[in-house]
C-alpha cells in the first residue's frame, strides 16, 4: 500500500482536480478523498495519512494532532491562511505551500488582456467601425509599480509592442532586462505623469496599502488607464470610481478589488471603462498542473525525509 | 477649375473618414461621396473624376473607364484585392495605397487583442458562474500564415509572451529576427494540427482566396482558435460556422469576414466563442492620420503629373 495523502477539502470532489493530483503524485503515493468532509471522518482517515493537503477548508490542529505518522501539511498556492501552521511548527511537520514564481506569467498575461481591451474597447464593437478610434501601444509609456516576477513578465511582453517601459520599485537595479530597456524611476511622484498605462503589480504590505488614493490618481494623465493584478488594496475603489467619474482617468481593470467582491450598486461596476475580473488572473490549466506537481515533488521530499523547497516554517529545520 | 476626388465606398459617407482625407488634399481638390453607389446618376458622376477611392468596395474596369480625367486611384489602407490593378495598369493610372509597413503595428496589436480575448473569455468574468480556466499563452504556440509586415509584427509579440511560434508563408527565411526562433514550416497541413492559435496575416488573392476551409478547419485542434485580421475572403464562413457548431475548432477572432456588410443576421453571430470586430484594426489615430495624408499626397502627385511613390503597380512608369 502506498503512501496516504488526505485531501480535506471537498472542492477536491471535482474529477478533474483529482485526476490532475493523482497524476502528479509520484509512484507509491495514493490520494485519498474522504467518503464525507466532516471532521469526525476527517479524523478516522487522519490516522493512517503520511501527508494532509487542503485548498481553502481549515486543515485543523486537530486533524494533524489525529495522525501519528504525519510528515507534511500543504496546499497547491501561495496563502496559507487555511492551514493552522503554528500547530504543524509545534508538530515539527513542514507546512508547504507553492511559490508565487508560477503564477506570474499568466498574470502578466491577464494585465496585457486588459491594456489591449482598454485600447481596442471590444464593446464598442457591435457599433460598426466608424465610431472607433483604438489607442495604439507602440510609443506608448508604460509605468510598471513592483518590479518582481509579475512586474519583469509584463515589462517583458509589452517591450515587443514598442512600449517606453518606466518601473518604480523598492529594489531598483535587480531587472537586468535583455534586448530592451527599463527606465526606474525613483519616485512614484516621477512615475505617475508620465505612464499611459500604469500596472500595479507589487505585493501588499504595510506601506503600500492604500497607495493609490484621490492624490495620487489625479497625477495620472487624464488619458491613461490603471491596471491592478497585485491586491486590491493598493487602490481605494471610491476614490477610483470618483477620478474616473471626473474624467480624471481613461479606465481601469481590476482583477482584484477592496473590498472583494465589490457591494452591488458601487459605481466601478457600472463603468464602461471599467474592466473586472473576478480575481482569477492565475487560473488557467497550466499553473494549476504546475503548482500540483510542485507540491507532490515536495510531498515525496517530505516522506522520504529530505528537505522540501517551498515551505511557510522553516524553523522546523532549525 | 476643381479636381474632383470621388470615394466609390459606402463606407466613406461615415464622416470622420472624410475628414482625414478632406484635411489633407491639397487646396483646388475636392472629396465627393456620391448618395448612391451604382446606376446611371453613379456613372455620370464619375465623368468628373480625377481620382477615385475606395476601401472595400470596388473600383471595376467599368468605373475607370466612365472617368475620362481619371488619372489616379487608390485607398489609404494596404490590400488592393478591391481594385481592379490590371485593368488600372493597362489603363496607365496608378493605384495607389498605403505601404504594409504602415498600417502593419495597429493590426498585429489587434490580431494579439484576439488572441487574449480568446485565452481569457471576458464576457464570462461577470456571470453568475466561476469562469473556466485561461489558456495560458506561454503553454501555447501560434501559428501565422503569411510572414509580411503585419505576420512578423504578431510573431514578435507572440514570442514576447514566450510561445512557440510557427509560421507558414510563400517565401521562407526572408523574415530576420533577433532574440527569439520561429519555425517556418513547409506546409498549411503540416503547421495546422500544431497551432493553439492560427492567425491569418496575408493578402488576398486568387491563389488564397478560400485558404481556410472545411478540410483546413478539420486540421486544427479542437482546443485551438482561428484569428483572421487580413481578408473575409480567406475563410470559409459557412465551413467556419459549421467547425465550430461541430466543436472541431474552440473559437474564432475575426476582425473580417466575407459577408461583411450583410453580416449582422449572419448564423456567424451566434457564438459565443467568437469575438468578431468591424474590420477595425487599422484604426489608431496615428495610423489614419498617415495613410489618409499619404493617400492626399499620391493624388496630388498624380494629377499634377508627377511619379506616385506608394503605388502597386509601378511598371506603369516603364
Amino acid at each position: 500500500m502506498g503512501h496516504r495523502v488526505l485531501h480535506v477539502d471537498e472542492r477536491m470532489l471535482d474529477p478533474g482536480k483529482q485526476q490532475m493530483l493523482r497524476e502528479c503524485l509520484h509512484k507509491d503515493y495514493e490520494l485519498v478523498i474522504p467518503e464525507a468532509f466532516d471532521t469526525e471522518t476527517i479524523l478516522r482517515e487522519a490516522k493512517t495519512a503520511r501527508v494532509m493537503l487542503t485548498s481553502f477548508a481549515p486543515l485543523t490542529g486537530e486533524m494533524m494532532r489525529a495522525a501519528p505518522d504525519l510528515y507534511a501539511v500543504g496546499r497547491a498556492g501561495t496563502g496559507m491562511d487555511s492551514v493552522d501552521v503554528a500547530t504543524a511548527t509545534a508538530l515539527k511537520i513542514p507546512a508547504m505551500n507553492t511559490p508565487g514564481a508560477v503564477r506570474a506569467d499568466p498574470i502578466a498575461e491577464h494585465a496585457l488582456t486588459f491594456m489591449l481591451m482598454l485600447s481596442r474597447r471590444p464593446w464598442l464593437w457591435k457599433l460598426g467601425r466608424t465610431t472607433i478610434q483604438h489607442n495604439e501601444l507602440k510609443g506608448a509609456t508604460l509605468g510598471i509599480v513592483g518590479l518582481g516576477n509579475i512586474g519583469q513578465g509584463v515589462a517583458r511582453r509589452c517591450a515587443p509592442f514598442g512600449m517606453n517601459i518606466l518601473a518604480h520599485t523598492r529594489t531598483r537595479g535587480k531587472f537586468k532586462p535583455e534586448g530592451f530597456a527599463v527606465e526606474e524611476v525613483e519616485t512614484l511622484e516621477e512615475l505617475l505623469p508620465r505612464a499611459d498605462y500604469l500596472v500595479l503589480s507589487m505585493p501588499l504590505t504595510e506601506e503600500n496599502r492604500g497607495l493609490f488614493g484621490e492624490k495620487e490618481l489625479e497625477m495620472m494623465r487624464d488619458s491613461a488607464f490603471l491596471i491592478n493584478v497585485g491586491r486590491g488594496g493598493h487602490v481605494n475603489s471610491d476614490a477610483l470610481a470618483k477620478t474616473l467619474a471626473g474624467d480624471k482617468l481613461g479606465g481601469a481593470g481590476l482583477d482584484v478589488t477592496e473590498p472583494e467582491p465589490l457591494p452591488e450598486g458601487h459605481p466601478l461596476l457600472d463603468m464602461p471603462n471599467v474592466l473586472i475580473s473576478p480575481h482569477n488572473s492565475t487560473h488557467s490549466a497550466g499553473v494549476q498542473r504546475r503548482s500540483v506537481q510542485f507540491l507532490c515533488d515536495n510531498i515525496r521530499r517530505a516522506v522520504e525525509g529530505e528537505r522540501v523547497t517551498s515551505l511557510v516554517n522553516p524553523e522546523v529545520y532549525d | 477649375m476643381t479636381y474632383r476626388v470621388i470615394a466609390v465606398d459606402p463606407n466613406w459617407k461615415d464622416p470622420a473618414r472624410q475628414k482625414f482625407l478632406a484635411d489633407n488634399l491639397a487646396e483646388g481638390y475636392e472629396l465627393f461621396v456620391p448618395k448612391v453607389f451604382e446606376g446611371d446618376a453613379f456613372y455620370k458622376e464619375l465623368e468628373s473624376a480625377s481620382a477615385l477611392v475606395t476601401g472595400l468596395a470596388g473600383i471595376t474596369a467599368e468605373m475607370m473607364k466612365a472617368a475620362p480625367n481619371l488619372r489616379v486611384v487608390g485607398k489609404a489602407g494596404t490590400g488592393v484585392d478591391s481594385i481592379d490593378v490590371e485593368a488600372a495598369t493597362a489603363m496607365k493610372i496608378p493605384v495607389a495605397h498605403a505601404p504594409g509597413w504602415m498600417r502593419a503595428t495597429p493590426v498585429a496589436e489587434h490580431a494579439i487583442t484576439m488572441i487574449m480575448l480568446l485565452a481569457r473569455k471576458p464576457w464570462l468574468w461577470r456571470g453568475k458562474e466561476r469562469p473556466p480556466l485561461h489558456v495560458q499563452l506561454s503553454e501555447c504556440s501560434v501559428g501565422i500564415v503569411g510572414l509580411g509586415n503585419i505576420g512578423q509584427r504578431i510573431a514578435t509579440r507572440c514570442a514576447g509572451f514566450e510561445m512557440e511560434v510557427l509560421t507558414y508563408t510563400r517565401t521562407k527565411g526572408k523574415f530576420k529576427h533577433e532574440c527569439f526562433t520561429i519555425e517556418e514550416t513547409d506546409s498549411l497541413e503540416e503547421m495546422l494540427p500544431r497551432a493553439d492559435f492560427v492567425v491569418l496575416s496575408l493578402p488576398l488573392n486568387t491563389d488564397t482566396q478560400g485558404l481556410i476551409g472545411e478540410k483546413e478547419l478539420a486540421l486544427m485542434k479542437p482546443s485551438a482558435f482561428l484569428v483572421n485580421v487580413s481578408r473575409g475572403g480567406h475563410v470559409v464562413t459557412d465551413a467556419l460556422v459549421a467547425a465550430l457548431e461541430a466543436g472541431k475548432i474552440a473559437g474564432a477572432g475575426l476582425d473580417v469576414v466575407d459577408l461583411e456588410p450583410t453580416l449582422k443576421d449572419h448564423p456567424i453571430m451566434k457564438f459565443e466563442n467568437v469575438a468578431i470586430s468591424p474590420h477595425c484594426a487599422a484604426q489608431t489615430l496615428s495610423t489614419q492620420t498617415i495613410s489618409y495624408a499619404l493617400l492626399a499626397e499620391s493624388i496630388r502627385l498624380a494629377v499634377e503629373g508627377e511619379r506616385v511613390e506608394a503605388l502597386v503597380n509601378p511598371e506603369i512608369y516603364d
